[in-house]
């Protein structure tokens, strides 16, 4: 017994640590959902039962932060996840002489901080900004970013993309550089190249780890609401607006802490059904 | 090896390091609890909500009898009250050293109007403290449009601010959080034409914001042109339009898409101009109502406000001259500088709020500080072009007293001092003047303030709410809905109604 | 078929084109923060020159960098005695941690924020520096104790039954031998939560008021929406470069660090 109380004290440590500052309103936030708390009656709100949640699910734009943030998700995390993965393949290939600078610069998007990057990038793809000019050449229309339903969803996805694309491509390439040197070699004595080589000998190595990047990728994106609110605000109407964003708003501009917790709430509920979904399909393969 | 030897100094025995990692972890769990518990019960079991009661107004009375010749040169203001005398409460005492914390959004690292308005408030600050040494100001700085619901906060946590800034249009809800003093005790003191001149500001006419804030100023909504732009199109520069007609015939003869010029502008993009500066003015221009009473909104059913809404919307997509990306953008400043770039000709979210910036950037001379010879250079501005000739106009920024002040006294000589005559006179933010007897000065005589006062008699303060961020947000959503993704004006606007009262309204 | 080299040199310089756009963004920003008006290009230092004499943005980065790196720094004592049983203990409890803990980044922590907000309120942590680092250092704790175990996994266990033959105790065999032993990954793990917690705006928007406490992260966002005029746009693009060369420099300095954090 004391064996395993000296062996578990640092766990307990860390544990309680997180309890407190995490796990403790993490918990409460299913019981401010279920209460109208604000600022002027932080101590003793009224208890409403689902009255939070029924508002909610009826408000259509509710369910229009809903499908988007999937949409976003859809759309986001496998061109982030592939552009890591090619972007990590394509640095560790080392024939690159040039691969520390060229690996350092690929990185600077996510090293920037969110704020800096939109102040620079609304700029550039205003009507008759470089950026604007470039697309409307290789996409054939004109791209509104503030006025446009699709156009401004195409600019975020394009910034999200971009900034959390050198995250991916950093992990992946921890976990590519984790497969020893001697299985590689003695893969290639046996004839195996490129593509059969990744698929059937790195790929099955490193599955756990490109789990955890495809985890975090998504994660990201779900709760991206500096980047949205940096970006497009919210865009046109709440076109481009998520979950996330949708909790910022609610919670920090019009103090409705109840329903912000209950948007809260759903989102986590999200979270654990795709984190879950993931570690299954892991498991199966 | 060496580290065998750093090895043989470390003794400690298991059980000490037992017992001390054990500790360790008891404590920081134990800590954590107790400190949990007590800063709950600490922090919560504060004094009760104090529920600031509109008190009754006292034995200041709204003169009615301000008689005003607008079509003349001069401004002249017949009081029925004479001045009663000051009184001051006496100190006895040495005073002691006392600092306030001023809240506000003149940020001047900010640049533009904010640096403008900064320098005016360290002249302000030099000269109180002439007159006070005792009392020194540390300002802090907010930004504008978080400053209420930061103050409201900061009322309900305890932090100590003595003097803050604060918007007329939130201000149910700053009743019901009470972060502010009640002045009505101060008031007494001032002099009864100070009062009266005040009163006129229609935040205190209409009861909106008296008696725990001062109105600072009085802004309305005006239009404003391009001179040169009209001037390239065949227009008289200086004639701009007076009914929606004109408007949309000069808008119309300025589009030039091609350059990537329009007609006109509109912050419909930004969360919270879209309702203040082309929701409200729009509406009421044409003579329709928002909300009631309580606050529930009412504009679906005002058959004005529809009609006004039909209006912006066929600027748009009928008339076609307006830019949806320009119009959306999501900060009205960017709409706003776009006018300064010349990317419009037309701007219809202007307020008197932001002359000073405009004079910064060569638009006009001797505007903001007004002087006795203005002089329009790029641009100009005019009435609003709508059938009532009036949009919004409400007494912008209130000084208050914040409920967490410990220093209420040393607060009360500051706005006292700050009201007077001669010290806000040189307000940048001014616009027009918030107190009536300063209307009568020579710089206010001229052409563009004729203009303003005009407007300014007329005006309603914006809409109050408890629920007011909430409605700004709903009608952007409903702009966006009605013209960019073409739904019907009526029943938009009747759903955008309706989904706000049942949200907030039950 | 096309020679393998001429392939693999046309990637590369198309590889290097793409990066050009990838990071132009950038060289935008440091290009106009040297200059006057928005969109003229001159060389002028005068926007620096007044960004770091002005005391106020002087205290945003000061404050950025206590919040930083208190976070950072606060992980190690915190995780490390965590991360050394993750991987060197064995009980029920320890299994079903490994198993969660390099998942508990996966928390959309974003979404926490009320409830911390409505917590720190009524504790008093509200516009607290403190209460800045408390958060961000609880959310990533278990994460980065995770990446501790698993360095520690990696040494050699004699030279620690060497030391409890000797009498050491626990605490002791943890800071004084582990913890240089794994100072990789210490360091890796710290600068990775360093520049991510330098970064991040969203926590201080909802966590702090008042002017002292405001880092400069959250000082950009405000100031996003409010630049006015040219010459203040390019001032906001000073403070932007000066923002971002902390985290560059940390991360060019301990880039093969950070790598390795995954690598187990």
């Amino acid at each position: 017994m004391l064996k395993s109380i000296r062996s578990h004290c640092g766990l307990a440590i860390l544990l309680s640590y997180y309890l407190i500052f995490i796990g403790v309103p993490a918990i409460s936030l299913f019981y401010f959902s279920l209460t109208d708390i604000t600022v002027s009656n932080l101590t003793n709100p009224t208890f409403l039962g689902l009255t939070n949640y029924i508002k909610m699910v009826s408000e259509e734009r509710f369910v229009y932060n809903l499908l988007f943030t999937f949409e976003l998700v859809a759309y986001v995390v496998p061109i982030t996840f592939l552009m890591g993965l090619v972007f990590a393949l394509f640095l560790n290939s080392g024939k690159l002489f040039l691969k520390p600078i060229a690996s350092l610069l690929l990185v600077l998007p996510w090293v920037t901080p969110i704020v800096a990057w939109a102040m620079s990038v609304r700029y550039l793809f205003a009507p008759g900004g470089p950026y604007s000019i470039l697309l409307e050449k290789v996409l054939g229309f004109p791209l509104r970013i503030f006025s446009d339903p699709v156009g401004s969803k195409i600019f975020l996805m394009i910034n999200l993309v971009w900034i959390s694309a050198p995250q991916a491509t950093l992990f992946t390439i921890s976990a590519l550089s984790s497969v020893p040197r001697s299985v590689i070699e003695a893969a290639r004595l046996d004839g195996a190249y490129g593509i059969s080589l990744f698929r059937h000998i790195i790929l099955p190595l490193i599955k756990e780890k490109l789990l955890i990047v495809l985890i975090l990728i998504i994660t990201f994106t779900i709760m991206a609401a500096e980047a949205i609110l940096a970006f497009t605000g919210g865009g046109p109407g709440f076109v481009t607006e998520t979950l996330a964003v949708r909790m910022y708003t609610e919670g920090r501009m019009f103090h409705n802490f109840g329903y912000a917790s209950s948007i809260g709430v759903f989102l986590l509920i999200i979270a654990f059904i795709l984190g879950l979904m993931l570690l299954l399909l892991a498991k199966e393969r | 090896m060496a580290r065998k030897g750093l090895l043989r100094k470390q003794k400690l025995s298991r059980r000490q390091a037992l017992s001390t990692a054990g500790k360790i972890a008891i404590g920081v769990i134990a800590s954590g609890i107790v400190a949990g518990v007590a800063g709950y019960y600490a922090g919560g079991g504060g004094a009760p909500l104090k529920t600031t009661t509109i008190k009754e107004k006292e034995t200041v009375t709204v003169t009615k009898t301000v008689t005003q010749t607008v079509s003349g040169p001069t401004v002249t203001i017949s009081p029925t009250t004479t001045a009663t005398s000051v009184s001051t409460t006496p100190t006895a005492t040495i005073p002691t050293k006392v600092e306030l914390k001023f809240a506000h959004f003149y940020d001047p690292a900010l640049g533009g109007p904010f640096k403008v308005n900064h320098d005016y408030l360290l002249k302000v600050y030099k000269g109180f403290a002439e007159e006070f040494p005792n009392i020194s100001i540390k300002e802090t700085f907010y930004p504008w449009d978080q400053l209420d619901d930061k103050m409201m906060v900061a009322k309900k946590v305890g932090i100590p601010i003595d003097l803050c800034m604060a918007s007329p249009q939130v201000w149910l809800k700053h009743r019901e959080v009470g972060t502010f003093k009640d002045l009505t005790p101060y008031l007494k003191t001032l002099p009864k034409s100070l009062i009266d001149s005040i009163m006129w500001n229609p935040s205190w006419r209409f009861k909106a914001t008296y008696p725990e804030g001062i109105p600072m100023n009085l802004h309305v909504s005006i239009l404003v042109w391009r001179r040169d732009l009209f001037e390239e199109a065949g227009l008289d520069p200086d004639v701009g339009p007076s009914n929606i007609d004109d408007l949309i015939e000069f808008a119309k003869k300025t589009t030039k898409p091609e350059k990537g010029q329009y007609g006109v502008a509109m912050t419909l993009g930004d969360k919270i101009q879209n309702f203040q500066l082309v929701f409200v003015p729009f509406v009421w221009g044409y003579g329709g109502e928002i909300v009631d009473e309580e606050g529930k909104a009412v504009f679906a059913d005002s058959p004005e406000a529809v009609e006004a809404v039909k209006e912006i919307n066929d600027l748009f997509n009928k008339y076609k001259v307006a830019s949806k990306e320009e119009s959306f953008i999501p900060d009205a400043t960017e709409v706003w500088k776009r006018f300064l770039e010349g990317k419009h000709a037309i701007n219809l979210s202007y307020f008197t709020g932001l002359l000073a910036w405009y004079e910064s950037e060569g638009m006009w001379k001797g505007i903001a500080p007004p002087t006795e010879h203005p002089v329009y250079l790029k641009a100009r501005i005019g009435p609003w072009p709508l059938p009532t000739g009036y949009g919004w106009g409400h007494g912008g920024w209130h000084l208050c007293i914040h409920a967490n002040s410990k220093h209420p006294d040393e607060a009360w000589e500051f706005i006292k001092y700050w009201i007077r005559p001669e010290v806000i006179a040189d307000y940048p933010d001014m616009g027009i003047p918030a107190h009536r007897d300063l209307w009568n000065k020579p710089v206010y005589q001229t052409e563009p303030y004729r203009i303003m006062f005009q407007q300014a008699e007329k005006v309603k303060p914006l809409p109050t709410s408890k629920f007011y961020y909430e409605l700004c947000e709903q009608t952007k959503y409903m702009f966006y809905e009605i013209i960019i993704e073409g739904k019907p004006v009526k029943e938009t606007m009747k759903k955008y109604q309706d989904t706000f009262n049942r949200k907030y309204y039950g | 078929m096309i020679p393998r080299k001429i392939v693999q040199a046309l990637v590369t310089v198309l590889f290097f084109i793409f990066l050009a756009f990838w990071i132009y963004p950038l060289l935008n920003l440091t290009l106009l923060s040297f200059s006057t008006k928005t969109y003229t290009v001159e060389f002028t230092l005068r926007n620096y020159i007044s960004l770091l004499s002005s005391p106020r943005y002087l205290n945003y980065l000061k404050n950025s960098f206590i919040v930083a790196l208190g976070s950072a720094a606060i992980q190690i004592p915190v995780c490390l005695p965590a991360g050394y049983e993750l991987a060197r203990h064995k009980s029920k409890v320890i299994a079903f941690a490994n198993r969660f803990f390099p998942f508990s980044l996966a928390i959309p922590w974003t979404v926490i924020l009320v409830s911390v907000l409505i917590y720190y309120l009524r504790i008093g942590l509200y516009d607290t520096l403190i209460g800045l680092i408390f958060h961000h250092s609880a959310f990533s704790a278990p994460f980065v104790a995770w990446i501790y175990s698993t360095f520690i996994r990696s040494l050699p266990k004699d030279i620690e039954e060497a030391a409890q033959l000797d009498g050491c105790g626990k605490a002791r065999l943890i800071f004084q031998i582990t913890l240089p032993l794994i100072a990789p990954g210490l360091i890796g793990a710290f600068v990775w939560v360093f520049i991510n917690v330098w970064n991040t705006f969203i926590v201080a928007a909802f966590l702090i008021e008042s002017e002292e406490n405001i880092v400069f992260a959250q000082a950009l966002y405000n100031a996003l929406t409010y630049i006015m005029s040219g010459g203040m746009l390019n001032f906001a693009y000073a403070a932007t470069v000066i923002f971002i060369t902390p985290p560059m420099i940390l991360f060019i300095i301990f880039r093969k660090w950070i790598e390795q954090i995954l690598i187990y």
